[in-house]
C-alpha cells in the first residue's frame, strides 16, 4: 500500500476545482443577466468549501477546531447584514451618481 | 541522505518526538493546527471587511463597476486562478507524501508549488502594468480617470490594487513559509514524524487560494 500516496478525497477534489475553474470561465462567456454575479460566486463558494474542507482537512477536525472559522464567518455575516441594512434603508444614498455640471458658455 | 533516516526519530534532531510543555507529539500538533485556524480566522475578518466595502460600492456604483469588470485582464487573471489551484492541489499532495515517509516527492511537490507561486506573482506583475500602460494607477490617478469620469471608477481600480496587492503580499509570505519548510524537508529536520509542520504552512497556502477563489469572480468575471 505504501505505494498509495495520495488519498483519493485529494484526488478527486483537485479535479473538481479544476472542472469547477473551467465551468466558471466558460460560463462567464454566457450572457446570464443579473444572475452572472450569483452563479459565479456559488461556484466560488463550493471550491472553497472544498479546499477547506479537504485540502485544509477541516472536514475531519473536532468541533471546537472548526469553531475558530465559524466564528469568523458569524462575524462577517453580521457586518455584511448590517452594512446591507444602511445601505437599503438610507433616503438618498451618501454617494450620489455623478451629474456633470451644465457647460458653461 | 541514508535509508534510515525516515524511520529514525533521533535523526529528527531536538525537534522530536515532541516539545515538552506537550503530552505527546498529536497534542502538539493539534495546537499547532488549531492556532494557524485562529489566525486564519482573522485574515478571513480582514479580507472579508475589503469584500463588504466592494459589495457595497457595487450596489451603490453597479455601472461603472461592470464596465470597470469587462475592462479587466479577464485571461490573466482566469489563467492565475488555475495557477494558484494547481499550486493548492501540488501542496496537499505534498503533505501526504511526507506523512508517508517520500519526502524527495515532497520536496519536489513544495518546490512545484513555489514556482507556481512565483508563476502567479509574474502574471500578476504583468497584469498590474499594463493596467498601468492604460493609464490606471490607484486613487483614481491617470489618464484612464480622465476619460472615464464617472465616479465609481476610481472605487473599483483603487480597490483592485488593495485587494489584489494585500493578496500577492500574502502570496509572497506563502511563498516564504514554503521555502523555509522545504529547507527542513531537505536537510531532513522535518520529516513523517513531525509532519504536522508541513501541514501548517500548506492550511496557510490553501487559505491564500480560498481568498483568490472570490477575488476571481468579483474582479474579473461577473
Amino acid at each position: 500500500m505504501s505505494s498509495v500516496a495520495f488519498p483519493r478525497s485529494v484526488t478527486w477534489t483537485g479535479v473538481a476545482l479544476i472542472a469547477l475553474w473551467l465551468a466558471s470561465f466558460g460560463l462567464s462567456f454566457v450572457d446570464l443577466g443579473d444572475a452572472a454575479l450569483v452563479v459565479a460566486l456559488v461556484i466560488a463558494a463550493v471550491k472553497a468549501v472544498l479546499v477547506v474542507a479537504f485540502f485544509m482537512e477541516l472536514a475531519y477536525e473536532p468541533f471546537p477546531m472548526k469553531l475558530a472559522l465559524l466564528s469568523a464567518a458569524a462575524m462577517l455575516a453580521i457586518l455584511i447584514a448590517l452594512m446591507a441594512a444602511d445601505l437599503v434603508t438610507r433616503d438618498t444614498p451618501p454617494l450620489l451618481p455623478y451629474r456633470a455640471p451644465a457647460p458653461q458658455s | 541522505m541514508t535509508t534510515a533516516t525516515h524511520h529514525e526519530p533521533a535523526a529528527i534532531g531536538h525537534e522530536a518526538p515532541h516539545l515538552e510543555h506537550f503530552e505527546d507529539l498529536e497534542k502538539q500538533a493539534h495546537a499547532s493546527r488549531l492556532g494557524m485556524w485562529i489566525f486564519l480566522a482573522t485574515e478571513v475578518l480582514l479580507f472579508g471587511g475589503a469584500f463588504a466595502l466592494f459589495a457595497s460600492y457595487q450596489v451603490v456604483f453597479p455601472e461603472a463597476f461592470r464596465y470597470s469588470i469587462h475592462h479587466n485582464a479577464k485571461l490573466l487573471g482566469s489563467l492565475n486562478t488555475g495557477v494558484l489551484l494547481v499550486s493548492s492541489i501540488f501542496v496537499a499532495a505534498a503533505v501526504h507524501a511526507l506523512r508517508g515517509g517520500r519526502s524527495k516527492l515532497a520536496a519536489w511537490l513544495v518546490t512545484a508549488t513555489m514556482a507556481l507561486g512565483f508563476a502567479f506573482l509574474g502574471i500578476k506583475s504583468i497584469e498590474y502594468s499594463r493596467h498601468f500602460a492604460e493609464g490606471i494607477f490607484p486613487g483614481g490617478v491617470g489618464s484612464f480617470f480622465q476619460e472615464h469620469r464617472g465616479p465609481g471608477f476610481p472605487e473599483f481600480w483603487t480597490l483592485y490594487y488593495g485587494m489584489t496587492g494585500l493578496h500577492a503580499i500574502h502570496v509572497t509570505i506563502g511563498i516564504g513559509v514554503l521555502a523555509f519548510l522545504l529547507a527542513g524537508i531537505v536537510r531532513g529536520k522535518l520529516t513523517h514524524v513531525n509532519s504536522h509542520r508541513l501541514d501548517i504552512g500548506a492550511i496557510y497556502w490553501h487559505l491564500v487560494d480560498v481568498i483568490w477563489i472570490f477575488l476571481w469572480p468579483l474582479f474579473y468575471l461577473a
